[in-house]
């Protein structure tokens, strides 16, 4: 019995040994010392602490690359252009990477590691997105499946985006989701209101973020996000525009329809709303008050399913065939899609076959 | 079974919070290989191939995808889909580089409710994977061959 006892022991203290030479090489041997990143050709530059992932290097200099994965190398979202220093291409990255785009030196900047010196491009804009802490003001629910969450700011206490712009949300590690993930919503707020971010949250079956949202996050909870994002944003022109959207694809039109109201826009706007049943729709009051405000503003609802006890007499069907009903000819006219990626798919095919050029057509696609 | 380090990396990616809320092995103990296995059993002793699950899964998503949405027959009107799309995709657990949009597929048959996603006709068609026991979008496999049987004979214009 001793000599099995002496046995297990020297094995435990053999394992415990090796464990602590593999924690000290890591320690030492991993050790890059201090990087140097140049930033489109040379037009910023970051001295940063080797062995970290370049999208970590970059978050820790507060450049923000959107990613909602965490650094995982799952979403594909991260990509940059490096120059030199990246090392090959891993096969994490591969499949994310179009034929042009490894030409080109495109990577995944959370898994590219900073060993060395590397030369990188970033796009401009992204040098505006900052990191926001907030905290819940208020939670309210719009539907059975949508609620809207209005942000105010801490630090720092204002956010300038445009509108139709997106952020993105940190939901914190819990239960069983070990790390913390991030994803895209568009804001509804009013630019005018810099102080607040608001945004329209729909759950999704099984989702892990939206899960967060409708189980934990309540007012007063601290909240962390970072943004804005995209190039969805209205455009110059003077024709009748066209906003299409459906469920929480009515958030970026909230913001917009906001800016359009501070400033008189009198451009002719329809909005037409695709949803299931009665049950479906939301924010009717604040639509029509934009009806009120605005010189030329209708908000459409459409219908696709509605209940029998909905009395409902405005639109019915679905919303490319509402559109399809409306507008004949569409030459002349610009649209706004936001939504799912088969909605948009849909809604260009119904344009398209009636004369918009594609120049004319601006989407925010759920993909 | 033990898991090699390619499973063991598998298996990491399919556990609850990763790729997934729930992950897609459930309470499932037994090694991907033994999943796999089992299931393709049950299919071969159906006369049932995986890429006869898939297409019918694939057949029902471009259903759903026309109805944008809203209730919408398919196989004939036996079966009734619906489609709740959201922002983003996501990769095959498998490392494959395969990447699906993210997608709740609601298949409503006979009373019944299953929910799809867009990963399920990829994951059974290419690696086999039906998801472990207790996973939440598992699709059992004597539910897939009903589903392709109904299928089949609503697009063969048989009746049954």
């Amino acid at each position: 019995m001793t000599t099995f006892l002496i046995a297990v022991g020297t094995l435990c203290a053999i394992c415990v040994g090796l464990s602590l030479v593999l924690v000290v090489a890591d320690r030492y041997l991993s050790d890059y010392g201090r990087c140097r990143i140049t930033i489109n050709g040379g037009s910023r530059s970051l001295d940063v602490r080797g062995g970290q992932s370049l999208l970590n290097a970059l978050g820790g200099e507060k450049i923000f690359i959107p990613s909602a994965c965490g650094g995982r190398g799952t979403c594909g979202l991260c990509k940059l252009r490096v120059r030199s220093g990246g090392g090959p291409v891993l096969p994490t990255e591969d499949p994310h990477l179009t034929a042009d785009e490894r030409r080109d030196g495109v990577r995944l900047s959370c898994q590219v590691k900073v060993r060395n010196d590397l030369d990188i491009e970033i796009p401009e804009h992204l040098f505006s997105v900052r990191e926001f802490a907030a905290s819940v003001e208020t939670m309210e629910d719009l539907t059975y499946d949508t609620k809207r969450v209005r942000l105010a700011l801490v630090a720092p206490p204002e956010i300038a985006f445009v509108p139709g712009q997106y952020i993105q949300l940190q939901c914190p590690a819990y239960g069983d989701n070990p790390e913390p993930v991030y994803r895209a919503y568009s804001l509804s707020s009013d630019p005018a209101d810099p102080r607040h971010a608001e945004m329209l949250i729909r759950l999704v079956p099984k989702g892990i973020c939206t899960t967060w949202v409708f189980t934990r996050l309540k007012p007063g909870t601290p909240v962390t996000f970072n943004g804005p994002y995209g190039d969805f944003r209205l455009h110059d022109g003077t024709g009748e525009m066209i906003f299409i959207a459906g469920g929480s694809g009515m958030a970026p039109f909230c913001s917009i329809l906001a800016a359009m109201r501070q400033a008189g826009n009198p451009r002719p706007t329809r909005y037409f709303f695709g949803a299931k049943a009665v049950r479906d729709l939301f924010l009717l009051d604040e639509m029509k008050r934009f009806e009120s405000d605005l010189p030329d503003f209708r908000f459409i609802p459409a219908l696709s399913a509605p209940d029998p006890t909905d009395l409902w007499n405005g639109e019915r069907g679905l919303i490319t065939d509402v559109v399809g009903r409306h507008y004949p000819d569409c030459r002349d006219k610009q649209a706004y899609l936001c939504g799912s990626p088969g909605m948009i798919d849909a809604c260009i095919n119904v344009l398209s076959g009636r004369g918009m050029p594609p120049e004319n057509i601006f989407y925010d696609k759920f993909a | 079974m033990k898991a090699n380090p390619g499973e063991r990396s598998i298996r990491e990616r399919m556990a609850p919070g990763v790729l997934s809320q729930d992950g897609f092995l459930g309470t499932d103990g037994r090694s991907l290989q033994e999943i796999v296995a089992a299931d393709r059993a049950e299919l071969e002793r159906a006369g049932v191939t995986p890429d006869e699950v898939a297409d019918v899964i694939d057949g029902l998503h471009a259903a759903a995808d026309r109805g944008l949405e809203t209730p919408c027959p398919a196989c004939d009107g036996r079966v009734s889909v619906e489609e709740i799309e959201v922002m983003g995709r996501i990769p095959c657990p498998f490392g494959c580089g395969y990447r699906a949009h993210k997608a709740v597929l609601r298949v409503h048959v006979a009373g019944r409710v299953f929910e799809l996603t867009p990963l399920h006709a990829h994951l059974i068609r290419e690696h086999g994977f039906f998801q472990g026991r207790g996973a939440a979008f598992r699709l059992e496999p004597a539910d897939a061959i009903a589903l392709v049987r109904l299928c089949r004979t609503a697009s063969s214009g048989a009746t049954d």
